[in-house]
């Protein structure tokens, strides 16, 4: 299964990238001069191994059967939902908030206890922010709290 | 007379802060080597964009302490848990855990600390003598030579990483279409920039570092539950010291075992894990007890530890005189190397003297205070190991966020970083390896130039300027072959002994001890 996968997802990439590197312009007649050689190359070698990996699966009858974790999906997508809800809050609420509020809750979707989320959420926050603003001079955004 | 100068040039350089950058490197080193899951790979990843602020040479020392460190506390875990704190100590687990459950636990990260020490300590005399050797021979490199270097590097990279060689080949062919996105190098025409202007100068190197081995193994690692760690081995590392009862009788194994480690780490493409397990292997068949190889000899921590930290040596020659890296960790390394304006590879002999002597010293201090620090810390290193985990993965979680910020200060790189992290993550579930990304993304801008400039030169004659080329020097299709027979290989023998795949035999020794 997991090389069907691979191998049909590879033929999709080298496709996407022969046929957009069509657009790209050639300013000369060498092969030096076209900007779509060398990704056609690499296109053109994936393209191959795909087909090989697909063949090889094939030639094994690899079984095609989907398997779920149904409690590690919705797990992993809690975690990306979490960190991409994190990412976008922090230049509207600033780092040290928005990391508090990250933190706080990871710990506690990583298995923590909510006493552990508690405690160590703010501290963790406001050392990053120390170490990278004042220590590292990174320009952390400032958000709600502008006044520091 | 010979010239001492490359050996003393550096010491104007080794000033107070650069001495406590390269002690707080290692020691970060040691503690993120010593956490399972938490790997060398990893701690250079999110620790380049800590060192923006700081000069070249502070930059590079506390990286490569960072990474010399990481790999010998790799061992700590293995001793203690049976867990290899970073892959490279496969091996180390085998004899360690064993003693550990004797009650020596003391003695067998002793042992470790002493030969990793040892073993990093001939490698940098390697590194210092053959390095400036080869750039000299490097120099005369043209456009086809490096390009050949870099096929090979990638091809090895994927031969040896665990699994399908064609899937190794898949994930570094997709590096390299990512490392040609933005602006064409030739003729600057914009090519896959998907219509945004943050991508016109290609995804940015560190972030997708970060996101690969930084955050992906978060991911991981929150999948998995945490092996509950056995309070009575730590409270039990006592007397570290003992090991050097064991000195003179392993001195020969710690040689051996180094020699490989250089040569191992010397290949583009093998790291530590690699060297590891040749060393174990060879050290089992000229043994005069193998049968106790594998419930706690010497012998077998000495070979496996030695070999892992002589790798680093042999990987930073490849590094500094040929502009390629030697494994996954030096990859990222040199990306630190363009962060702050120095391009790895031969002409660093002309143009930066001093860095490189100050590397070559660096790394002999490095040694020291492997041994140093690991023989002290060794009963406080063990208690890293209570550190709830939950805490920690959300730490780093928090580093990879910040540290990608850092890097340009922009919040679309994060974005990136998360991208790959995506990527990395399902690669990993399909059993696609992550490794050679790295080195497709720091070599591929490098491949297409050399590619270009010699379609150029060749001017339409391709096979004919081949020819000529090939006369001149015989390098690239000497490379050129053995790449092409590295790769069919597995056709004619079943098992692929150069290989990661090699250690799932000892998997199953593993399995029984624990």
């Amino acid at each position: 299964m997991k090389d069907y996968i691979v191998g049909i997802s590879g033929l999709g990439l080298s496709g996407y990238v022969f046929f957009a590197s069509k657009a790209f312009q050639r300013l000369g007649s060498g092969l030096s001069e076209d900007p779509a050689y060398y990704p056609r190359i690499l296109a053109g070698i994936l393209a191959a191994m795909s087909i090989g990996l697909l063949v090889g699966a094939l030639r094994k009858r690899n079984k095609i059967e989907i398997k779920f974790n149904r409690a590690l999906l919705i797990n992993l997508g809690k975690f990306l939902g979490l960190l991409i809800v994190y990412i976008l809050l922090i230049v509207p609420l600033g780092f040290i908030i928005a990391t508090a509020l990250f933190t706080f809750s990871m710990i506690w979707l990583l298995g923590g206890t909510r006493k552990q989320a508690l405690v160590y959420a703010l501290p963790i926050s406001l050392l990053t922010y120390l170490l990278f603003s004042y220590l590292l001079k990174v320009p952390l955004p400032k958000g709600i709290l502008q006044f520091i | 007379m010979f010239d001492f100068s490359l050996y003393t040039a550096g010491l104007p350089l080794m000033g107070i802060t650069t001495i406590i950058a390269l002690i707080g490197g290692t020691l970060t080193g040691i503690v993120i080597g010593a956490l399972p899951g938490l790997s060398a790979m990893m701690a250079v990843s999110i620790l380049v964009p800590l060192t923006y602020g700081m000069t070249a040479e502070v930059a590079i020392l506390m990286l490569l302490g960072v990474y010399c460190g990481a790999n010998y506390g790799g061992s700590i875990a293995a001793t203690l848990v049976n867990i290899p704190g970073t892959p490279s100590a496969v091996m180390t687990t085998l004899d360690a855990y064993p003693m550990a459950k004797n009650g020596q636990a003391g003695l067998a990260i002793g042992l470790a600390t002493m030969s990793s020490a040892i073993g990093g300590f001939f490698s940098v005399i390697v590194l210092s003598m053959l390095s400036p050797l080869i750039a000299r021979f490097a120099l005369q490199f043209t456009s086809l030579e490096k390009l050949s270097i870099a096929i090979f590097g990638i091809s090895v990279m994927a031969f040896i990483s665990k699994g399908s060689t064609v899937k190794g080949l898949m994930a570094g062919i997709f590096g390299l279409m990512v490392a040609s996105m933005g602006f064409d190098p030739n003729t600057s025409i914009l090519r896959f920039n998907f219509g945004s202007i943050y991508l016109n100068s290609g995804v940015n190197f560190t972030a997708a570092m970060i996101g690969l081995f930084g955050m992906t193994e978060i991911m991981l690692s929150a999948e998995k539950k945490a092996k509950k760690v056995p309070e009575k081995q730590i409270e039990a590392v006592k007397n570290p010291f003992a090991c050097f009862k064991y000195l003179r009788l392993s001195l020969g194994n710690i040689f051996r075992s180094s020699v490989i480690g250089v040569i191992v780490g010397a290949i583009p493409g093998a790291g530590g894990t690699i060297a590891s397990i040749i060393s174990y292997a060879q050290q089992k068949k000229i043994s005069k007890h193998p049968e106790k190889m594998g419930q706690g000899a010497v012998e077998g921590i000495v070979a496996a530890e030695a070999a892992n930290n002589a790798c680093t040596g042999g990987a930073m020659t490849t590094l500094l005189s040929l502009g390629i890296p030697g494994d996954a960790v030096t990859g990222i390394l040199m990306g630190a190397f363009i962060i702050h304006g120095l391009q790895p590879g031969p002409n660093l002999f002309n143009t930066n003297y001093n860095l490189i002597s100050a590397i070559f010293i660096g790394m002999f201090l490095i040694n020291i205070l492997i041994l140093v620090l690991g023989l002290l810390g060794a009963p406080y290193f063990a208690k890293l190991l209570k550190f709830p985990r939950q805490l920690l993965n959300t730490v780093i979680l928090v580093l990879c966020v910040v540290g990608t910020f850092g890097v340009q200060n922009s919040m679309f790189d994060v974005r990136v970083m998360v991208v790959f992290a995506i990527i990395g993550y399902i690669f990993t579930k399909l059993e696609v390896p992550r490794a050679p990304i790295v080195l497709a993304l720091i070599l591929g801008s490098m491949m297409e130039e050399n590619l270009r400039r010699w379609l150029s030169l060749a001017d339409g004659q391709y096979w004919a300027y081949f020819m000529e080329c090939s006369r001149k020097t015989p390098i690239a299709p000497i490379i050129l072959a053995i790449t092409i027979f590295t790769l069919i290989s597995p056709l004619f023998k079943k098992t692929k002994v150069f290989s990661e795949d090699a250690l799932d035999e000892y998997e199953e020794i593993n399995k029984k001890n624990s």
